[in-house]
């Protein structure tokens, strides 16, 4: 298991909130996203919302930080007909963001 | 009637295999988190009781079996929709009874949230867990529910049981669990009556349904979260000879290199890319004494596409192959058939409401009219003011 001296910082939280947001996307096939991008939900299924989730949350914790799972947000996000863009959700991922161990 | 039987055949089979009804966007989700395997709540906004906090003591109630013991050990607000994400930790595995792995989330067993007060929460399971569910037996008399033609009522009885069972293929802590999960799934039906009524809407439907899945797996921007299954049901009405066997193998997935585009449009919106579905197997059935056997198969591709900046366009075609003996003359051996269907948003980040469908056998009809109709929203978009905000 990883450990760190010193809680990851902001600026990191960020770059690992954007990094892990576009491999959580290739992993459900959508690639090479931009932030100005707008991502449509209403046209995913309902287990591509879990994997989404899934690959975002394993992405994080293997960075250093924590993330409540997340299939279940974008579940209610492809009921809804959400629309979204790339950088506000990555921006959306940060702020739920934690330290490892901070829970 | 045999193409009745068959298309309600074909229909059950694809619902049975489907991974679950649509909840409702007020409906607080369950599923496991991916990285600790803690349960996990997300309640949309002004769902939430006021009495679950961290350091609450809840109970979870999985297939309406024992309660199970759980703490809130964090609350964090959800920063794409509101309400809050809670995170749980239980007193033992929720996914252990039957394999102990490390499987997350469920879709075929019931889960109910009891607060620390209150009445207890129905919750809306995501992903499958290992765990076998169960609705009845029950038994009733109800004249009304067999027809007006039997007024003395025939006994009805219902029984479902179904297993779904994840066996962990991988232990890649890097893979999302639907990689490294293998699903098998098996499920019993009757629904019959003590003898047979003289009413019009007789019920005597009994089913043994079978299925196993390979986990997901990605190969580069070829392919995308491909599975391989391997489907069979077996369908007997009791008080007749009736009967019909069905085995497929089913591939489904994505192909990211048919990526969603984006057409007249100054910003860009994306989804998923192009996906599929192709099964094909054997079919053997019995209906009213006579007998007929042969090969199905069947293919789907369905890709999205956006227009205009306000507009997107849902495109599917699905060919049918049909060698099954003795089919009625109205049915073709194969058969095609085309969807396009139009949604229209008023400013980017507003949902699309559906405005136009077509559905046509031949490609011609339904390209002609889709034309037709973009060349009148081209002329719309040319003079109606812009509804985009910044």
């Amino acid at each position: 298991m990883l450990t760190f001296a010193n809680p990851p910082q902001a600026s990191t939280a960020t770059a690992v909130a954007a990094q892990c947001s576009r491999k959580g996307f290739t992993t459900i096939g959508i690639t090479n996203v931009q932030p100005a991008d707008v991502i449509d939900f209403s046209r995913f299924d309902q287990q591509s919302c879990i994997d989404l989730g899934d690959a975002i949350v394993l992405c994080v914790s293997s960075n250093g930080f924590s993330l409540p799972a997340l299939g279940g947000t974008f579940d209610i996000m492809r009921v809804q007909g959400t629309q979204i863009t790339f950088d506000n959700f990555t921006k959306a991922i940060t702020q739920m963001m934690k330290p490892a161990g901070a829970q | 009637m045999i193409r009745r039987t068959l298309l309600s055949l074909l229909a059950l089979l694809v619902a049975a295999v489907a991974l679950g009804d649509d909840c409702a966007a007020t409906s607080p989700r369950f599923e496991l988190n991916a990285a600790t395997q803690n349960p996990t709540i997300t309640f949309p906004k002004d769902t939430m009781p006021s009495t679950i906090v961290a350091g609450a003591a809840v109970k979870l109630v999985i297939g309406g079996g024992t309660p199970v013991e759980a703490t809130v050990t964090d609350v964090t607000t959800n920063a794409f929709i509101g309400g809050s994400i809670v995170t749980l930790h239980a007193s033992q595995p929720l996914n252990g009874p039957i394999e102990g792995t490390d499987a997350s989330g469920l879709t075929t067993a019931t889960v109910t949230l009891l607060p620390p007060t209150g009445n207890a929460i129905a919750l809306c399971g995501l992903t499958p867990l290992n765990y076998s569910f169960h609705i009845g037996p029950t038994v009733s008399a109800d004249s009304s529910s067999t027809g007006t033609g039997d007024p003395a009522g025939v006994m009805r009885f219902q029984f479902s049981r179904g297993l779904l069972r994840l066996v962990q293929v991988s232990s890649d802590p890097t893979l999302i669990p639907a990689a490294r999960n293998l699903q098998e799934e098996l499920s019993v039906s009757i629904d019959t009556t003590d003898r047979k009524g003289t009413g019009t809407q007789f019920i005597d439907d009994n089913r043994l349904t079978g299925a196993i899945r390979s986990p997901e797996k990605s190969f580069g921007i070829v392919l995308n979260r491909v599975r391989v299954g391997l489907e069979g049901q077996f369908a007997r009405a009791i008080h007749s000879e009736d009967r019909n066997t069905d085995v497929t193998i089913v591939v489904d997935g994505w192909l990211p290199f048919f990526q969603a585009v984006n057409l007249l449009s100054q910003s860009r919106t994306r989804t998923l890319p192009l996906s599929f579905r192709l099964s094909a197997g054997r079919r053997s059935q019995n209906v009213s004494g006579v007998s007929s056997n042969g090969n199905v198969a069947d293919g789907v591709v369905t890709y999205h596409l956006y227009l205009l900046d306000h507009y997107a366009v849902d495109l599917s075609e699905e060919t049918v192959l049909n060698d099954v003996s003795d089919r009625p003359a109205s049915t073709p051996r194969t058969q095609h058939s085309y969807k396009a269907a139009i949604f229209y948003k008023a400013d980017p980040f507003s949902k699309f409401s559906a405005v136009a469908s077509y559905e046509n056998g031949h490609s011609g009809p339904v390209f002609t009219k889709l034309r037709q109709y973009f060349v009148g929203v081209g002329i719309q978009q040319l003079f109606a003011p812009s509804t985009a905000k910044p």
